[in-house]
């Protein structure tokens, strides 16, 4: 108690910049630290993938067509999930990519739509998110 | 309590809040996501090869062409003025290097569009508002400016603008490309000390 009462203002810094530092760390909604780490599978092209490849892959795979009429020409199926680039990040979104348990898997006929979004993505710590060229793209008929 | 217990109970509290200190020397994004994503998904983040080939043609200098290509691909051709930085090297460094002069405009530029996006994200994402992309890279530049060709019996004067636009950058690109490499590297270097001496700056 004594402690407490002779310190008091030295804890009261520490727990407020303890509290800053821990919301910091473990905000899901704000990006990581080390932004080259992050960026990696980008640089080694891991992080684009083929159609065979996407067929290889276990678990639920999640289709994201980015844009509109504009950026996605193609018919969309019933199972790939259509959204606006700019709503990406929006809250009921990101809980559905983070949600889902097999890889993520953005398009778009705009290669550069699909290379912006994953950016962003993966420096916010988001993993298991790739990305389907136009060309490459027969899983959207 | 005895002097020595307190001093370890704060470093032992200390010891706990660096080991959520992000102290590594490696660089972290400085924007907001959304406002990150809202920025790079807007059009004013890139630039046309039109837009390119009348700076080019007007040598603007306060534009700077970054080829994050290989130096394979840049050194068999790559745009007047552009200085290469491979895409691998770019996230690695720090891009403080290329990107610190506020006044310039950096515009980033593959073959396509993908790794120019990458790092317009990373650059913007770190704060460096003055960076931008080149819609489609070189294969839109062939396909634009180099393959420019006028069809038809009648042009209209902003057409026939248009064109000798293209014309003269398509020009400037082929007579860099066909430059030994030797020679294109010192002509690269003097179109930059030149740029230099009319900007006033120091060499």
């Amino acid at each position: 108690m004594k402690f407490i009462k002779q310190y008091w203002l030295v804890i009261l810094i520490f727990s407020t910049v303890t509290l800053f530092v821990l919301l910091r760390t473990f905000n899901q909604n704000n990006f990581r630290y080390d932004a080259v780490k992050w960026a990696e599978p980008s640089v080694h092209g891991s992080n684009i993938l083929t159609e065979d490849q996407i067929e290889s892959i276990e678990g639920e795979k999640l289709i994201i067509a980015l844009g509109g009429e504009d950026t996605v020409s193609k018919p969309v199926q019933d199972d790939v999930l259509k959204l606006d680039p700019e709503s990406v990040l929006e809250k009921g979104n990101l809980d559905i990519l983070r949600r889902n348990k097999g890889p993520v898997i953005l398009y778009s006929d705009k290669s550069s739509i699909s290379a912006k979004v994953w950016m962003v993505l993966s420096e916010m710590g988001l993993k298991n998110i790739y990305i389907i060229l136009p060309q490459e793209n027969h899983l959207i008929q | 309590m005895e002097t020595r217990i307190k001093f370890s109970l704060l470093l032992i509290l200390l010891g706990i809040l660096l080991a959520f200190l992000p102290l590594s020397a490696n660089r972290s994004f400085t924007v907001k996501p959304l406002r990150l994503l809202s920025d790079v998904l807007n059009k004013e983040a890139s630039f046309s090869v039109d837009q390119i080939a009348e700076f080019m043609v007007r040598e603007d200098s306060t534009i700077q062409l970054i080829d994050l290509r290989s130096s394979e691909e840049s050194k068999r051709i790559t745009m007047p003025g552009a200085i290469n930085i491979p895409y691998p090297e770019f996230i690695q460094k720090d891009p403080e290097i290329y990107l610190n002069k506020k006044a310039i405009k950096n515009i980033f530029f593959s073959n396509g569009d993908i790794e120019s996006s990458y790092a317009l994200v990373y650059a913007r994402g770190l704060g460096y508002k003055n960076t931008y992309l080149l819609e489609g890279g070189v294969s839109e530049w062939s396909k634009t400016i180099i393959e420019t060709r006028f069809s038809g019996d009648r042009i209209t004067a902003r057409e026939n603008a248009l064109f000798e636009t293209r014309k003269r950058a398509g020009e400037m690109f082929t007579e860099l490309n066909s430059l030994p490499d030797s020679l294109k590297t010192r002509f690269l270097e003097s179109k930059r000390f030149s740029a230099k001496k009319l900007d006033g700056g120091c060499e």
